[in-house]
């Protein structure tokens, strides 16, 4: 080889990578107090942690959090770097705002891929994880329809997660059209975190064409049918 | 690469990442690709070619699930392609690939990526849709004097998707060919540019460039002799100077039994230097 053909870093361009945005909706109505609110806020910044150790998830994976239940709906987290773990402890308090939480979710969602697209971000689906211990307290048709509809149209990942025995699994089922909500076995938070960053990191190193199914195995782990 | 009856020919297919087989559609597309360049060549019904194109990779792919008992949807690989014959040039793209061409020190982006909403969707040769995605395009080739194509690994480093730009590193390899045979390019593609481009990927790279070297017979002559020999069509040393003593003949504008008596070759021998001469100079 001819010692000048040799290319340097500088002929060649840097584009963005890709995002995968993600949106936990989390339930913090009064009935997640003690307990089930600190493992909820463990296992949110352990799931912070995990994508931030992968080399490939750290720069593609965006979190957003909204809160329902304390103070109605919450934006507790703005997407942003996952090294910003989001330190203000939760606090669990008065109803279930599940409908207008979702919407929330999803205008948070929408908003983030238009900022992608106006400044020539590519990104994969959006993803919305719908965590609650109960049953919602407000109307939630418009939520249902809308995350349906997106589903459907594969604009949208939902993962619906009922925390405990008294989550109410029928509703979760009615936003998720393509698989069945699960169920987190006791308190565990940090197995379905786990899992849920493994997840993005297989999605992160995803290329065209290629459709990533869920770990299947992984959810015994933390979760039921 | 194919370079036969007077029609350059290059073809970059991608397999898709999901699909099991992909790199026999892959290695199928690229093969039935370049034979229906050459067979259609001048192009003069661009669309007659897409048709042609879709139908051989079709039928290609079909063969070759039947072979691997599998789908032809497990054979899924994205197609773009060059192919130049005298002063006409025909470009093609399905998918996410890049077809980029080049006049002078300008780059322009021929042929746009199709990609969906979202990173990892595109569309296949496989698809429903890959006639309506197929896009052609034949012009001129005028002062186009490089094309490059690859598919959107390499596109990672070589095409910016915001600008819709193209990276210095492509003009840079092509004037490589300005200087070096293409056969040290090769390697300089895959010793010094490859390397570079995986590492800034996860996806495969594949990178196709076709260059139309000019050289001026004063330049010619202070080239390497295997640049001489490989643009002249010499296939060793002593062809090369018996070539280029015709071509300076040839120039000056003598007869053929004149050439012969300088050169010391046959009448007939000379012809047929001229003939090839006369080819690559057109």
């Amino acid at each position: 080889m001819a010692n000048e053909l040799v290319l340097d870093t500088e002929d060649l361009i840097e584009n963005p990578t890709p995002r995968v945005p993600i949106t936990l909706c989390l339930d913090t109505s009064y009935s997640m107090s003690g307990e089930p609110i600190r493992e909820l806020m463990e296992g949110v910044a352990l799931f912070y942690e995990s994508v931030f150790d992968d080399e490939i998830a750290r720069y593609s994976a965006e979190i957003s959090i909204v809160t329902f239940g304390n103070q109605g709906v919450q934006r507790y987290a703005d997407f942003g770097p996952v090294e910003r773990i989001p330190r203000t402890p939760l606090v669990a308090d008065g109803n279930t705002p599940m409908g207008e939480a979702v919407c929330d979710a999803l205008a948070i969602l929408e908003k983030r891929k238009r900022e992608y697209q106006n400044t020539g971000v590519d990104y994969y689906q959006p993803w919305l994880v719908l965590m609650t211990d109960g049953m919602p307290t407000d109307d939630i048709n418009e939520a249902i329809k809308r995350v349906v509809s997106m589903v459907n149209q594969k604009k949208l990942s939902v993962f619906p997660i009922g925390i405990g025995h008294d989550a109410d699994m029928d509703i979760l089922s009615q936003f998720s059209p393509a698989r069945p909500p699960l169920r987190l076995q006791g308190l565990k938070f940090r197995e379905f975190f786990e899992w849920l960053s493994a997840s993005v990191q297989r999605v992160s190193a995803s290329t065209p064409g290629e459709e990533v199914p869920l770990d299947l195995d992984g959810i015994k782990g933390w979760g039921t049918l | 690469m194919s370079l036969e009856d007077d029609v350059a020919v290059i073809v970059v297919s991608d397999g898709a990442g999901s699909a099991r087989h992909s790199e026999q559609g892959a290695t199928g597309a690229v093969e039935v690709v370049t034979q229906v360049l050459r067979e259609t060549a001048p192009w003069s019904d661009p669309e007659d070619v897409k048709e042609r194109v879709l139908v051989a990779c079709r039928s290609e792919m079909i063969k070759r699930a039947k072979a691997l008992k599998c789908s032809v949807a497990e054979l899924a690989a994205t197609l773009a392609f060059v192919a130049v014959a005298g002063d006409i040039f025909i470009a093609g793209s399905l998918g996410d690939g890049i077809v980029a061409a080049f006049r002078g020190s300008r780059s322009e982006v021929l042929i746009e990526p199709v990609r969906g909403e979202f990173a990892n969707e595109t569309v296949f040769l496989t698809s429903s849709r890959a006639k309506e995605h197929l896009r052609i395009a034949k012009k001129p080739q005028d002062d186009y004097s490089g094309f490059a194509i690859m598919s959107d690994g390499a596109a990672e480093s070589l095409y910016q998707r915001r600008e819709g730009s193209l990276a210095p590193a492509l003009s840079k390899i092509l004037l490589w060919l300005d200087e070096q045979t293409s056969k040290d390019v090769r390697e300089a593609i895959q010793e010094s540019a490859m390397p570079l481009l995986i590492n800034r990927t996860l996806d495969d790279c594949s990178l196709a460039v076709l260059r139309r070297v000019r050289v001026d017979m004063d330049a010619l002559g202070k080239k390497s002799a295997a640049f001489q020999m490989e643009l002249l069509g010499s296939k060793n040393i002593r062809g090369l100077r018996s070539r280029l003593a015709i071509l300076e003949g040839y120039r000056q504008g003598l007869q053929v039994q004149a050439v012969s008596e300088v050169v010391g070759l046959s009448e007939r021998t000379v012809r047929r230097h001229i003939r090839a001469i006369k080819m690559l100079l057109s």
